[in-house]
């Protein structure tokens, strides 16, 4: 059992590590790849969180006052990766217009929403297997 | 089996294997296009956490 379950942290972790693909970024396509992957990465994790929001719908016994407050920190990582991802977009569109402008701003656009990407996935890792 | 343990997998066979189609599709991309960047950007750009968690089914009777 215990085997099992290093092995479902380990997949998450995996997912995630996945998302810290880097490389030299510009507004080209590593820029891309790095921002695709990431987003993919989120998207399967939040996935995992709404599969065991149902189930935790379900159970009984559990302390409410925690589980919504763990809703809440999973709510609050989500929306701060997403609002420094929808950074890299517009730091992008910034340095497209203006190659002299945007290209370090896109580079700590991302590595913020990384970081953020990182937070949100330990979050779900933690609140889902502990 | 504990059952948080079997959702777990449960959501690891949904989700990796899409996930990682969509990582080595990306990753393997050769010349990425505006047309690539504006997908990307329409699919997840300003996307809620609402939009993820959608309302709970029917629980199954134990």
């Amino acid at each position: 059992m215990n085997i099992l379950k290093h092995n479902a942290g380990a997949l998450l972790a995996a997912m995630l590590a996945i998302a810290t693909f880097g490389g030299c970024i510009t507004a080209g396509d590593n820029a891309y790849k790095a921002i695709a992957s990431t987003e993919a990465t989120v998207d399967a994790a939040m996935k995992t969180w709404d599969d065991y929001v149902a189930w935790k719908a379900c159970q009984a016994g559990y302390d409410e006052s925690q589980w919504r407050r763990q809703q809440d920190d999973v709510k609050l990582a989500y929306t701060t990766y997403r609002t420094a991802m929808n950074a890299t977009y517009d730091a992008r569109a910034s340095y497209i217009a203006d190659k002299n402008a945007g290209g370090t701003k896109l580079s700590s656009a991302l590595e913020a929403a990384k970081a953020a990407a990182s937070t949100l996935g330990n979050l779900v890792r933690v609140y889902a297997i502990k | 089996m504990n059952p948080v343990l079997a959702l777990l997998l449960e959501a690891a066979v949904k989700y990796a294997p899409v996930l990682a189609i969509e990582l080595a599709q990306t990753l393997s991309k050769d010349k990425v296009t505006d047309a690539d960047w504006d997908a990307l950007k329409a699919k997840y750009y300003g996307k809620t956490y609402e939009q993820y968690i959608s309302e709970a089914p029917p629980c199954k009777p134990a």
